[in-house]
């Protein structure tokens, strides 16, 4: 894999199946996560995932593009649109006319200073760095990505975990910087 | 300070590197180095984490499993980086601190509403930082501290001498810090308790400074929102900072809780500026500005304005509803021009003030005539260089000896120059005397800057082939007639002769204040104001600000009815926009009826800056109208119904919230067919 460009610069570049599944696998749990929360929604999370997904995929060399903003806010509008179409045509079926608030979801991802979105906000970008770290740590030797995870995530101290793993102090250093340049170059565009 | 010989990277390489920040491919070259380079390494190991490592830490102290399962735990679950921890010793060094890697605490520096500043020393850099950590009662929920830290990035972003550069945002253990420039100085407010009020010269000179860092921030798109002595630190060699940006919103939501409902309140009693106090989240960079005014009156006459008032909220109130005494009343030798500066800094209404902090930079330079210029913000050798002694000497202060032939030349050239320096302020007065729902009026008082060329020019679009005439805008209007590209202006920057009310103009004023031309009416009116003649098929061009607030409108071939127009909205707050913040609003044929149906949303979003000026186009041929942002096509609009064919072209600006626009013009084109008729 091309590991010079950020995920989201491959994709609206010179987009290949490896990175459409990078995306798949870095968005598709956290709206499906996010979905499933709604009780309403219950049964149509899987093809209403499926919906933000297609529509992120389809729209994504745009948003690069005409970029206005956050990546984050964009999917919640995405995820927000296509509850509401979801919403509309529930109710068409129906033949009822529902009260607007039926989906608290919704209304509160479309308001953009809500605590849900500002949640929002927080959850997808830590989702994104831990679930990227995840992907990106098959390009690494696993003394390496052991010695980042050991200095980065626990706070050990680099001569410590060069003890653990019979490998000099510069060895971890490094090893903490590459990883973290690599998701950091990776996760690129994803969490402005 | 040279960390490394030559032949290694260099700081920067190796910070970059430590912080994961190194460009892709050039990564290995260092990662080799460091391999076998321990002093380097220990450069590395040394280098701060910042917030990208905080994130991931904080993603994965979380576990995989930490989103909320449910939509109804949403609101009381805490699944977020902000966990309730053990608090910290309330006296002496938290642990974290104590203990901390990177940085050897040498002092404690002070302790305010946010929490308690430390002097520390980077052990390894030995650079000297101020850490502010801050209270776990300010950053006890989530949102509070995402918000921190993404402040603290954004104020991360500022570099300019006159703002105290905040680094980092940093965690040890469960502590939040703030890690940033170490201030070898004073605060304004301990200067003016241990001497009262300042020379002139040096007020001046001290608030001049604060308002160019201000001016900064406020093009890089930020605001502070509690500028009051206490924030803004003196160096000995009388620079003066600005400390804190970003971190007025965080303390006010702790207070928030207290005072009002949410976002209500944030600032300072004395020195908040009355739209602030009533709503924080319309308060702009003239909030600011009005905070600067309370600073300056307060370095002069000793205190704040309103410090008279019994209770905090009494002074909230007093800023709203009450007139300071003017400075020189309370402060004889104040000239009556610098009385003037400072009385428009507190103008009630936010457009009668000084628009943006370059502005007031500008007009407080006369009175820093001593001063040395622009280039150099500190103050001269020997001029109130001593904080623990006395400020600077009356005879330091050559403008006060000359204040009667030193007038500033600058301030206001429309105006005679003697005689009347009253007339101005009686005639403020008399606007100040409005409420301040009645703010959206604008007094016509031509106290326009000399040249009226330090507007906010934010235009950062490069490669603008397609206009050449926006150019022309930056640093004031330049009428377009003359441009040889058909363009005729219908604003010569001077007057608004073009534009006569329309009959629905509902109490709305159109005024041209620094080369803009300026449509405003108080809240529930609407200022509309129209072409002298009709247009049908046309090219127009628009330089406006993009001031959020009410809906700004271009209405497009006007009919006999108010709402039987094409209008072009931006800016506004009734746009439902699903998509995005808000950047260019919508496009309609407005009717009573369709309105609603028919209101479109731009299938491209370019995204302007709050009060960034920017380019609106609309292209109207036939049944087809075509907007342009930053000459990108934001809407393709095909009335496929009976067309308005010609008709006047509209400005239209409703509630408090002002048009501004710097420069208009129109070409015609020749009629075209309509398309895709029914």
């Amino acid at each position: 894999m091309e590991t010079s460009a950020s995920l989201l610069e491959r994709l609206t570049t010179r987009p290949d199946e490896a990175s459409w599944r990078r995306l798949d696998a870095l968005y598709r749990p956290l709206i499906r996560r996010w979905l499933s929360g709604e009780p309403s929604l219950r049964d149509d999370v899987d093809d209403l995932t499926q919906d933000v997904m297609t529509v992120l995929v389809r729209e994504l060399p745009a948003f690069r593009r005409q970029r206005t903003g956050s990546f984050r806010r964009w999917l919640r509008a995405i995820t927000v649109h296509r509850l509401q179409g979801h919403l509309r045509a529930t109710r068409r079926r129906a033949a009822v006319s529902a009260p607007l608030d039926a989906c608290p979801l919704v209304d509160q991802l479309a308001d953009e200073e809500s605590t849900l979105s500002r949640r929002w906000d927080e959850e997808h970008n830590a989702h994104v760095v831990r679930r990227l770290l995840e992907l990106i740590e098959g390009e690494f030797a696993a003394t390496t990505v052991t010695a980042f995870r050991r200095v980065v995530l626990d706070g050990a101290k680099p001569a410590e975990v060069a003890g653990e793993l019979s490998i000099s102090v510069n060895a971890v250093t490094v090893a903490k910087s590459k990883v973290l340049s690599r998701l950091r170059q990776e996760a690129e565009g994803f969490l402005d | 300070m040279s960390l490394v010989p030559a032949t290694h990277p260099t700081a920067a390489d190796l910070i970059a590197f430590g912080q994961g920040k190194l460009p892709a491919d050039a990564v290995d070259a260092v990662a080799r180095h460091v391999e076998t380079c321990d002093a380097c390494r220990q450069a590395v190991d040394a280098v701060p984490a910042d917030s990208f490592a905080g994130l991931v830490k904080g993603a994965h102290a979380k576990g995989a499993t930490a989103l909320p399962a449910a939509a109804s735990k949403f609101g009381a679950s805490d699944s977020l980086m902000g966990r309730a921890t053990t608090p910290a010793p309330p006296h002496g060094l938290p642990p974290e601190l104590a203990d901390h890697p990177r940085f050897r605490v040498v002092r404690e520096l002070g302790r305010g509403g946010m929490g308690v500043v430390y002097q520390a020393e980077h052990k390894m850099m030995e650079r000297q930082v101020a850490i502010k950590v801050i209270s776990k009662s300010v950053l006890d929920h989530p949102e509070a501290l995402a918000r921190f830290e993404g402040e603290v990035r954004a104020a991360a972003k500022l570099k300019h001498p006159n703002i105290v550069a905040a680094y980092d945002a940093e965690r040890a253990g469960d502590l939040h810090m703030l890690v940033m420039e170490y201030v070898d100085g004073v605060d304004l407010a301990k200067v003016l308790k241990r001497k009262g009020p300042l020379p002139i010269l040096n007020a001046c000179h001290y608030v001049r400074q604060a308002a160019l860092g201000l001016k900064h921030a406020h093009e890089e798109g930020m605001v502070h929102r509690d500028v009051k002595p206490q924030n803004l630190m003196l160096t000995p060699k009388g620079q003066v900072k600005v400390l804190d940006f970003g971190l007025a919103r965080l303390a006010s939501e702790r207070k928030g809780a207290g005072l009002t409902q949410d976002g209500a309140f944030m600032g300072t009693p004395e020195y908040v500026s009355p739209e602030q106090a009533t709503d924080a989240r319309t308060a702009d960079i003239r909030a600011d500005i009005y905070s600067l005014g309370c600073t300056l009156y307060a370095l002069l006459a000793g205190r704040p304005p309103f410090a008279g008032e019994a209770t905090p909220m009494k002074q909230v109130l007093a800023h709203i509803e009450k007139e300071a005494a003017p400075l020189s009343e309370v402060r004889p030798e104040v000239p009556a021009e610098l009385s003037a500066v400072v009385a428009r800094m507190l103008a009630k209404d936010p457009a009668r003030r000084y628009q943006t902090p370059g502005d007031v930079a500008q007009a407080l330079t006369p009175f820093c005539k001593a001063a040395p210029k622009e280039a150099a913000p500190a103050a001269p050798p020997g001029r109130d260089t001593r904080l623990g002694g006395d400020t600077g000497s009356e005879k330091a202060l050559p403008f006060k000896k000359r204040v009667d032939h030193a007038r500033p030349k600058t301030a206001d050239k429309r105006r005679p120059s003697s005689g009347n320096g009253n007339r101005w302020a009686v005639l403020v007065a008399a606007g100040l005397a409005l409420p301040l729902l009645l703010a959206g009026i604008i007094l016509v008082i031509k106290w326009t800057k000399k040249d009226g060329s330090s507007t906010e020019v934010t235009l950062k679009f490069g490669g603008d082939n397609a206009n050449p005439g926006a150019k022309a805008g930056e640093g004031g209007v330049k009428p377009a007639a003359g441009e040889g590209d058909g363009f005729v202006s219908l604003f010569d920057g001077k007057e608004r002769k073009e534009w006569q009310a329309s009959k629905f103009n509902v109490e709305g004023l159109c005024t041209v204040e620094d080369g803009v031309l300026v449509l405003s009416a108080k809240e529930g009116k609407v200022a509309r104001f129209e072409t002298r003649r009709a247009y049908s098929d046309f090219h127009l061009r628009v330089e406006a600000m993009n001031i959020p607030g009410k809906n700004k409108t271009l209405d497009l071939r006007t009919a006999v009815e108010v709402k039987e127009c094409y209008a072009v909205s931006f800016g506004g707050e009734t746009y439902d926009a699903p998509l995005e913040h808000l950047a260019i609003g919508s496009f309609v044929r407005e009717t009573g009826e369709i309105r609603r149906a028919d209101w479109l949303q731009p299938r491209n979003r370019v995204s302007v800056k709050d009060y960034a000026w920017f380019r609106l186009e609309v292209v109207a041929r036939a049944n087809k109208i075509v907007v342009k942002v930053e000459g990108e096509n934001v809407l393709e609009y095909e009335d496929v119904g009976v067309p308005w064919k010609s008709g006047k072209i509209r400005l239209a600006a409703g509630g408090s919230t002002p048009l501004r626009i710097r420069k208009i013009e129109i070409k015609e084109l020749p009629p075209t067919k309509p398309t895709d008729r029914k």
